[in-house]
This record gives structure tokens, sequence and C-alpha cells, in this order.
């Protein structure tokens, strides 16, 4: 703190002179540099009611503190910066302006660090040009003095209904991003966070956008929240109030920020689609989702997964249990049996199988390493592999917790011993091992729906010896069957094959470097809306 | 997963919406058929870089009920006249006892009729079967307009599922959707949505 103070200078007498006192000279006071201004921001953090199926319950809203947000202060004009700083854990700031100036406090809704850790978060309005939120205080001179200006965002809810400007919105986005960020931090205090866009608008309603993607998000029909991987990647979220907002849903909000730690620093394979604890999944959206809702557990401290809606004007909510080991289809394709172990993991509390508390950094360890570099996709079985190799002398307790869940004990990063079909032996092996030359049948399924459910796809792995070519050929299917091929290294697509020609399909790619190579086949109709069911091939690999 | 029109009575095509809106579908994910030559001899390189693009299309959205809905606008909406709008609820995953969907006119709409859907099974409805249902509102005014709709299904738990459907009534090139207020830009030509604080604490 720079602080002007008046000084007042006695020139001491040296002796002799007539007894007289010698003259004191006060100098004038030293003009005042710099002026003090500080205070507090806060914003309305609106929690949920008591029961499982219970809203947001605006009359228990909290003067919650923003924490780690951009403060400036500006020129009353509004178009020079004259100070910047960053609020604290309790939301304070302390900036020095100059004096007798006119000049507003402004809070970006922005978390901004460059160095070692670095991060950029912003939450912006992707309907008004992806314009950043800023909260802004009312102009007042800066006076010759500390002053106080503490910043209140506020809900704007009105009792009933929003009444007033929602400014408490960007702050609860961002409080959401803060708590994710620590636990991160906790684990790894170095680390560099690539840019994201936390965009949200009351303008961002439920209709799922259709032609020109950009220009219909860009007028708010974003269909849900989710997480876009793009660059700088994006988190959508809603906030339509006839249906469903979810600037306070924090669990909502740490799920999709999730999908952005898996994507920024692990390895997300998932094709997307819908999904739901419910059903039985695609491997790969199967743990991408678990992990998200497990995430938001881990992040926010509570197992309860809550999601606010709005209902014929109520304020309505439902509840998951991330912890909940009841899952009805219990197995690597379940979201709801792959949350159940992550969080498992994590936590400190002991249920039914768990005897596991590993906390967040083995979690990371696993993550960011095997699950990034596996040869096999990102399923729960490389994670397992990884975190029971890590973690010798839980290896047991961690295969108990699995088991819990219908998980094999696994070694290897592609489930070669899972027993657990889904009650279809056809799902199994999961990764079929296949030999140059080796011809070998392989049937894609519609049993448990289509695009991202269990069956739809079939998977294949093949060593290549040397570097080379691999080519891939499915023949012999049924008539009016549209068989097709992808190939992949550690998650990175070598090739794809989406022919025409009826029941046959072949896949060349050349220029591969020797490792381990993942096939996958599917029956085209079996990703689209007339599934045509089991459908049949021939695949034979060959590497030249 | 693929989009669909269910207009076989199509009008036009801006108010023809057909949708299949599901718990992380976006049309972005969805698998848009781009047949390659059935040899693709794709070098590394090259291949890297698709694959990069296409993990980027992915997107992934928050959980909620195994719920689908398409619907079609079965005239060209007009002011004062009823209109009636065909829905199609469809459960994706076994397991669904129950199934209550409660649609709201919202601005510019009144809602006639068809305001809630109901349907129970026992043990469970069957997944992928679709539940027909119809909706009829009155535009009030021209103007964007959004019938909105939240579906609740109950199963081993209660999970909720949000939409809504466009109507655009009257002419949609002059039509003006709401907008924010966009503050000047700062020196940077940074562009700021400014929202007002409540001050408190000691002025100089």
């Amino acid at each position: 703190m720079l602080m002007a103070a008046l000084a007042i200078i006695l020139i001491g007498g040296c002796g002799g002179g007539s007894g007289s006192s010698p003259p004191a000279l006060s100098a004038a006071p030293a003009p005042v540099t710099s002026v003090t201004i500080s205070g507090r921001v806060t914003f309305d953090k609106v929690p949920f009611g008591a029961g499982s199926d219970m809203g947001l319950d605006f009359a228990r809203a909290l003067a919650a503190p923003v924490r780690g947000a951009t403060v400036e202060i500006m020129a009353g004009s509004g178009g020079t910066v004259l100070a910047t700083g960053v609020t604290d854990a309790a939301g304070n700031y302390s900036l020095s302006v100059p004096p007798n100036t006119d000049v507003f406090v402004r809070v970006r809704a922005e978390m901004l660090r460059t160095g070692t850790p670095a991060w950029n978060f912003t939450v912006r309005d992707n309907t008004n040009f992806d314009s950043l939120y800023a909260l802004d205080g009312s102009v007042f001179n800066s006076g010759s003095s500390a002053s106080t200006r503490n910043l209140h965002a506020a809900s704007g809810w009105g009792g009933s209904s929003y009444t007033a400007a929602r400014s408490a919105a960007p702050f609860a986005v961002l409080d959401a991003v803060y708590q994710a960020l620590q636990l991160v931090l906790t684990a790894s205090p170095s680390q560099v966070f690539p840019e994201l866009r936390m965009m949200w608008t009351p303008n961002n309603r439920p209709v799922t956008p259709t032609g020109n993607i950009a220009a219909q998000r860009a007028s708010g029909n974003i269909g849900t929240t989710f997480y876009d991987a793009g660059t700088p990647a994006r988190i959508y979220v809603l906030g339509d109030v006839a249906t469903d907002t979810d600037e306070f849903d924090q669990h909502v909000l740490a799920h999709e920020w999730g999908h952005y730690y898996q994507h920024q620093f692990s390895r997300d394979d998932s094709i997307g689609g819908a999904h739901d604890t419910n059903q039985r999944l695609d491997y790969r959206v199967a743990f991408s989702e678990g992990w998200g809702n497990a995430f938001s557990g881990m992040a926010r401290g509570d197992p309860l997964y809550r999601d606010s809606f709005t209902m014929s004007g109520a304020l309505r909510g439902f509840t998951i249990n991330v912890e909940n080991n009841a899952s009805l289809i219990p197995g690597a394709f379940n979201e709801g049996a792959v949350q159940s172990v992550l969080y498992d993991f994590f936590d400190s509390a002991n249920d039914g199988a768990d005897t596991v508390s590993l906390g967040f950094a083995p979690i990371h360890a696993v993550m960011t390493t095997r699950m990034r570099t596996t040869p096999s996709l990102t399923t729960i079985y490389p994670f397992l592999s990884a975190l029971r190799a890590g973690n010798a002398a839980q290896a047991s307790a961690i295969d108990a917790l699995a088991a819990g869940q219908q998980l094999a004990s696994v070694t290897d990063d592609f489930g070669a011993n899972e027993l657990n079909s889904g009650g279809d032996p056809r799902n199994l092996p999961i990764f079929r091992s296949v030999s140059a030359g080796e011809i070998v049948p392989v049937c894609s399924v519609a049993a448990n729906g289509a695009y991202n459910r269990l069956g739809n796809r079939k998977f294949l792995r093949f060593d290549l010896a040397a570097p080379g070519m691999i080519t891939v050929r499915a023949n012999n299917g049924p008539a009016g069957s549209d068989p097709d091929l992808a190939l992949y290294s550690a998650g990175v697509q070598r090739g794809l094959a989406e022919g025409t020609a009826a029941s046959a399909e072949t896949l060349a790619v050349s220029g591969l470097a020797a490792g381990t190579y993942v096939i996958e086949v599917y029956e085209y109709s079996n990703l689209g809306s007339a599934p045509r069911g089991e459908t049949c091939f021939d695949l034979q690999v060959t590497a030249s | 997963m693929i989009t669909r029109s269910l207009c076989t009575r199509a009008v036009a095509p801006a108010l023809a919406w057909a949708l299949l809106l599901a718990a992380c579908s976006d049309p972005a994910e969805v698998k848009i058929r781009t047949k390659t030559p059935a040899v693709g001899a794709a070098t590394a390189a090259a291949a890297a870089k698709t694959n990069k693009n296409l993990v980027s299309a992915v997107t992934t959205g928050k959980p909620g009920a195994p719920i689908s809905m398409k619907f079609e606008l079965l005239k060209r909406p007009k002011v004062g006249e009823p209109l009636e709008v065909a829905v199609e609820v469809t459960p994706e995953a076994a397991g669904i006892s129950a199934l209550q969907v409660v649609f709201q006119g919202g601005e510019g709409l009144q809602l006639r009729s068809g305001g809630e859907l109901s349907a129970t099974a026992t043990p469970a409805m069957p997944a992928g079967t679709p539940i027909q249902h119809t909706v009829v509102v009155t535009p009030v005014r021209e103007g964007i307009f959004y019938l909105s709709a939240v579906a609740v299904a109950e199963g081993a738990g209660s999970q909720a599922r949000t939409f809504a459907i466009p109507v655009v009534v009257g002419d949609s090139a002059v039509l003006e959707s709401s907008k924010s207020a966009v503050a000047p830009p700062a020196a940077s030509g940074e562009r700021v949505s400014s929202l007002p604080a409540a001050e408190s604490g000691s002025k100089p």
C-alpha cells in the first residue's frame, strides 16, 4: 500500500543562539499520488431444496465470495483500466488508483493466471458476440483517501420469478470452475490449463440446433449443457428460465468440466451420443460419462449430483448418487457402474465393497499417463489396470471394489479376462485379437439400441510386427448389409472406410509404425434410426 | 442417431423442424455419412489430423432422462390460428415405468390443449417404442417463440430432460430476437456484457 504521509520536519537547533526557539518549518503536504480502493465481491449462491426432487431454493441463497476473479478499477468513462487485481479466496481485493478521479469497480467473470500454474477461464455470452460478463459498480470519485467498495452480484430472483438482471449467474458458473480447478491443483500444483470458455446466457435454451450449428448456438439454441472440445474449448450452459437453468447446478457444471479435464489432460475416445445410467453403452461412452459424474462428486466433495429444472412453473430437480453401488446393469458398459467405482476410489468413506480411499492424486496420475497413451481405447480397463499397478498394496481392494460392479480384475488395458457380457455372449471378448491372415467372424448387433450402445461396434486388436501397411477386409455380409471399418492407434484414427459397396468393405492404411492397433467394425445401419440388428461379417487383416 | 424430419406434410423448411432431442445429442455429433473411397490409404500424418478434427466434433452433454423427442408443426404458424404440433416421445432405455411430459407455451404462444402427456407401464415401457402426442397452441403475435417441454422419467430413479420447440410466427427474416446490451469495446477491443452490482461500503 502506498501511503502519502504528511511529513513534518523539525530542524533542531544546533546549539548556540540566543536562547530563542529555533524556527519550526512545516513542509507543504506531499501530493497524494494514489489511494486505495478495497472491498469484497460476492454473489448469490443458490442451493437446492432439501428433498431429492427439490429444485433451487432461492430463499436460502447465500452471499458467497467471488474467488480468483479479475478486478479492475476502470476510468469513469469506461474505456481505460487504471488498476488490475484478483480476488482472494474470501472475495477480497485491494487496488491503488489515482486520487480524485472518477472510477468504477469492474469484476470480470474471469480467472486468469500466467506463469506456473496458469489458467484462463472466462464466462461469456454466446448470443452476444462471445462478450465477457462483468459486474460493474457505479461511478464514484476516488477522492484523496482510502475507500471501500463491496460489490454483490444478485440472482435477480424476485420471489417467484426473475425480476432483475441475473448478475449472479456468471459468477456462479465461475465458482464451479474454481472448485474443480482447486481439486486438480491438489494433485498437480504446476498445471497449465488450456483456455476454457463457459458460454452462458438466459437465451441458452434446450433447442437442438440444426443446419448452421455455429449460427444456432449464437442464437442460444444449444440443445443442452455440454462440453465442446474445440479450440478454445467451450462449455455451453443452459439459462432458459422457462425450462432449465444450469448456472446454479454446480454438479452439472463440474460434470462438463470433467469432460474438459479428460479431453485436455487425459484422452477421451468417446463417440458421444445419448446416454443414461440405465443403458448398456459403448465402453468409451460409459467411461467418459461415468468419469464426468464421478468427477463432479470429487470436485464438489459431494456425491449427490443434482440438476434443477422448471416444470409448470415449479422449481424441481433430480438427484444421482454417484456413490450408489446399486446399478441395475453393472459392468464396464454402464456409466452408473463406472461412476460408482471411480468415486469410491477417491472418497474416504467406505461402503459396500469399498475399502479404498486414494484421493485424487493417484487418479490424476492414471488419467494423465496410461489413459492418455493406452493402445486400447479409453474404457475403464486401462484405468483399472494402471491404478492397480500403481497402487500394488491396494490391488486386492481395488479388485474387490471393481468386482462389486461386475468388473473383472484386469491386468491389461483390453479387459482380456472380462466375463461380463451384459447378458449377451456376442459382446465378448471386448477386443478380439486377430493375427495376420486370420479370418474371424464379427457381428454388429443392436440389441441395446443404436449408435453408441453396447454391441453396435465391435473391436479387434492387431499387433503390427514391422512398419508398413495394414489392410482390413470385411466380407460375406448378408444382402443389404453395409460394413464399415476404422483403424486406431492409441486413440488416433489412422483410417476410416465407409464405402457404399454392399456387404463388403476394405480399409488399407500405409505408413504405419509397428505396434498395437484397434480395428472398429460396425454395420452402418446399426448406428442410425433403422438398425438391422445382428449383422455378421468375415473379417481379415493383412500386413505388408 | 440420425436427425430425420418427420415432415411428410412439410411446410416452409424453416418451420418444419424435426429433431432428435436426446441426452447429449447435438447435430454436431450426429454422424454425417461421408462416403469415402473404399480403400483409404491415408498417411499417418493426415490421419492424425483428421482424427483431431473428429474429436473436436464430439459433444458430450449432461446426464438426464433417457427420452428423445421429435416434433412436427402441422402447418405454418399464424397469429390467432390454432397450431397443431405433433410430438413423438420415445423412451430410449429399458426400465422406465412412468413418464410425464409437461408442455408450456410461454411468451407468444397460448397453450390450447395437450399440455401434459402421461404414460405408465408395468413393469416398464419398451425401449425404442415412440408415444404419439399432439399439442395445440395459438400464436398471439409474430415472433420467434418456444414451446417448452419438460419430461420426467421414473424407473430406477427419477430423472428429467428438457426440450424446446421453436415456433416462428410471421416473417422470420425481419424478426429480432431480444439481445442484451453490448457495452462499448474496451481499449483492447474486447466486448463486455455489463451486469449491475449492488454496492456497499464507505465513500471517500
